[in-house]
């Protein structure tokens, strides 16, 4: 081959792997984005509120939040800070910057103590999964919603 | 860096313009990921159907057991364990309910809670228009019986829920 040609296969050669740089470097941002606490935050919160709306009163929960509290655990957030319930929002906090809340309309009540507690369990593969129960008591409404 | 030929004319692979299309195109992907991925998961229908399925489930329910469909002045929220406060002020919710009794002894009556300009999202939803800045709306019609020949109850209920960063 000779230089010019040389030359010639090289910025091609340049060319290509900065587009594939370019291409994956997007495909790690996306990546990233999709499994960012942010992310997270919003998936558990809403899906936390919507067990609360469609649960009866006088029941408990089960989550499996392994996920979150990995996330939660890298950003050094206590596990019992992870998840808080207020009385009208599900707040969900993995990171050290902001938390997102999302509402419930189900007027039910949640222990301050105990209404929340968490259970690790270890996998036959060895794999630690980590569970939320939440308890829902009545919030005094007239009677109670009669729902399964 | 060598120039090639393209259209006739010279250009460099590698060009101020070549980084310009790189620039734009990941600017408009990461845009796009970002808006993507802020409002992650609508969960309004499913927030509708539960609110809509909750009340209708308690509205029978109550009747049966006092055997008379519940009447106008029945606050349907607090007697169904729904916490009204959602529904005061700039409210995301909207409920209605419709009762058509059976006999005419009794008054038909409507209640409407929350933001009532979702009523108007909820017919245009309904009509099969689905657009995400609406709220999304469900509708559940059931019949409640009691002594005086019950009455036909229609639930329609509508989310706009969105949670916040804190």
């Amino acid at each position: 081959m000779n230089k010019k040609g040389e030359e010639l296969v090289i910025e091609q050669v340049i060319f290509i792997v900065l587009n594939i740089v370019f291409v994956g470097l997007l495909l790690a941002f996306a990546y990233k984005t999709s499994s960012s606490a942010f992310t997270f935050e919003q998936r558990y919160a809403k899906e936390i509120a919507l067990l609360i709306d469609s649960t009866a009163d006088n029941s408990a929960l089960k989550l499996d939040v392994t996920e979150a509290y990995e996330i939660a655990k890298k950003n050094n957030i206590p596990k019992e800070e992870m998840i808080v319930i207020s009385d009208k929002e599900v707040i969900l906090k993995l990171s050290g910057e902001k938390g997102y809340a999302y509402p419930y309309f189900h007027k039910v009540s949640i222990d301050k103590i105990g209404g929340i507690s968490y259970e690790d369990k270890k996998e036959d593969s060895g794999n630690e999964r980590v569970f939320v129960n939440i308890i829902l008591g009545n919030a005094g409404g007239e009677n109670e919603n009669g729902q399964d | 860096m060598r120039m090639v030929k393209i259209n006739g004319k010279r250009a460099n692979l590698l060009s101020a313009w070549w980084i310009l299309v790189i620039i734009i195109i990941g600017s408009g992907l990461v845009a796009g990921t970002l808006l993507f991925f802020f409002n992650y998961a609508n969960v309004s229908l499913a927030e509708s159907e539960i609110l809509a399925n909750n009340l209708a489930r308690c509205i029978f329910e109550k009747s049966v057991n006092a055997n008379e469909v519940l009447d106008e002045n029945t606050d349907f929220l607090n007697e169904c364990s729904i916490n009204s406060e959602l529904f005061t002020g700039s409210s995301r919710y909207f409920v209605k309910i419709n009762v058509d009794y059976s006999d005419s002894e009794r008054t038909d009556f409507v209640k409407k809670y929350g933001a009532n300009a979702y009523e108007k999202d909820c017919e245009i939803t309904h009509a099969k228009i689905k657009t995400k800045y609406f709220s999304q709306c469900d509708i559940k019609k059931i019949k409640v019986p009691d002594e005086k020949g019950g009455a036909d109850v229609e639930i329609t209920a509508s989310s706009k829920s969105s949670g916040r960063q804190i």
